[in-house]
């Protein structure tokens, strides 16, 4: 059986790290369900495509939901989705297995979100030049209407509410916003989040806590 | 412990780390730290209550696509604006940004010649002294010929003559530098040495055109 070294940084995640390159041994008596992430890595660069594809369905929704709730635009986020997995699978060798492979692949997610808002940012600035401004934020202002008393069906009130939700995250700043969606729709630890956005554990809790007193008040209708 | 650091725990507080009995206790004596928590919570509520997206059905078949695409197509001669944006080029996009490059090149040099040769007339017109660099700052040239030239004739223009012409000034050629030549003009006006080189001409008004004559540079 051939020891597989996984070794080397992380361009795109910009993950740099002095620990130990990891030593997997993908075993193929092994289905693939049952095998850990860096197991199913190591067996991707073996050639072992259901390995890969094991990787894709355990990791496809988590990644086009947190992109999504990053840009608000379910078709980019896709896109992004598929680019996060593309760059995984080319740039499998070089993964370091010091951190999690759910903190890599987010981590890679992450960054492209980030550079597509930017990239967003300055579009909208050459389209409206006038209206460069040197604020710190990039908080929008928004409306959110409490639309319960004319709303009769439950349905359509559990659908204005989760809309109403929806826009208030796309208009918190984001840096607020990541770490947010990270915490308390992904689920993800102070600490994985951390790692995630390469920030101290103090910052993230900081920024969580700004966002959540934001979002109080722009959703104070509903809660 | 005060409000502050039991809104802390609240907000630290998660289903894997719940808060402690000695936090419940303080928030059934305070009404405010218990509405802070009870905000909280609701809006953690809301917010895990909000439905995940799915990826669409066809994601892996569109991803695999999409690495034996990326695996058989050449890199891109744009790559590094490619980088440089955080986007991709197809050709015609490419083809078309070299080209409005280049009306904006063509369009600059037009402009800027246009500039310099108004510019010239100017300066012929209303006699300003040349502008050269004094020979005491320039390396002097081995190789050409050096030609000394003394004049107290006003400076009209270095130039090329045809600029003399068009600006219809009628120039007196006190020196004229071959390709092969260098030659040092003495301005008694101003007090210092010039140098011309190159082809370079050196005009006076025509009635002080006698005034220039040959000198050794080393008398001045």
């Amino acid at each position: 059986m051939a020891t597989l070294t996984l070794s080397a940084g992380l361009r795109d995640a910009e993950l740099e790290t002095d620990s130990p390159v990891l030593a997997v041994e993908p075993s193929s008596e092994v289905p693939v369900e049952k095998m850990d992430d860096h197991s199913l890595l190591a067996a991707t660069l073996t050639g072992d495509e259901a390995a890969f594809k094991e990787l894709v369905r355990r990791y496809q929704n988590q990644i086009t939901n947190y992109v999504y709730r990053m840009l608000d635009d379910y078709d980019r986020a896709v896109d992004l989705a598929q680019e996060t997995f593309l760059r995984v699978y080319t740039s499998a060798e070089r993964y370091q297995a010091t951190y999690s492979f759910s903190t890599y692949i987010y981590r890679i997610a992450h960054n492209l979100a980030i550079s597509e808002l930017r990239q967003r940012k300055r579009r909208k600035l050459m389209q409206f030049p006038m209206f460069f401004s040197d604020k710190d934020s990039d908080e929008v202002e928004i409306e959110i209407e409490d639309q319960r008393q004319v709303l009769a069906d439950d349905s359509m009130i559990a659908a204005q509410q989760r809309e109403a939700v929806t826009k208030a995250i796309a208009s918190l700043p984001e840096k607020y916003r990541a770490a947010l969606v990270l915490c308390d729709i992904e689920e993800k630890s102070y600490e994985e989040i951390s790692e995630v956005l390469d920030l101290p554990v103090g910052t993230v809790k900081s920024r969580i806590n700004r966002a959540r007193n934001l979002l109080k008040d722009k959703l104070k209708d509903y809660i | 412990m005060n409000c502050k650091g039991i809104q802390a725990v609240i907000d630290s507080a998660s289903s894997r780390n719940p808060i402690s009995g000695e936090t419940q206790v303080h928030l059934n004596g305070c009404p405010d730290c218990r509405s802070y928590s009870d905000q909280t919570n609701s809006l953690r509520s809301l917010l895990s209550a909000q439905p995940r997206v799915q990826a669409p059905a066809d994601f892996d078949f569109r991803l695999r696509a999409r690495i034996a695409r990326a695996q058989t197509e050449p890199a891109s001669p744009f790559a590094f604006l490619e980088n440089l944006l955080g986007r991709t080029f197809s050709m015609k996009q490419a083809a078309a940004s070299l080209a409005a490059l280049a009306v904006m090149a063509a369009g600059t040099t037009l402009y800027f010649n246009q500039s310099n040769q108004q510019t010239s007339g100017s300066l012929i017109a209303s006699n300003t002294p040349v502008v050269v660099q004094p020979a005491t700052q320039m390396a002097l040239p081995v190789s050409p010929r050096t030609v000394d030239v003394q004049t107290s004739a006003p400076i009209v223009k270095v130039a090329v003559k045809s600029q003399l012409h068009a600006a219809a000034v009628k120039p007196a050629v006190l020196a004229q530098a071959t390709n092969n030549e260098v030659f040092r003009v003495y301005d008694r006006e101003k007090g210092h040495v010039s140098e011309i080189s190159k082809g370079g001409v050196y005009y006076g008004a025509e009635s002080s055109a006698q005034m220039a004559r040959p000198a050794s540079f080393g008398s001045f």
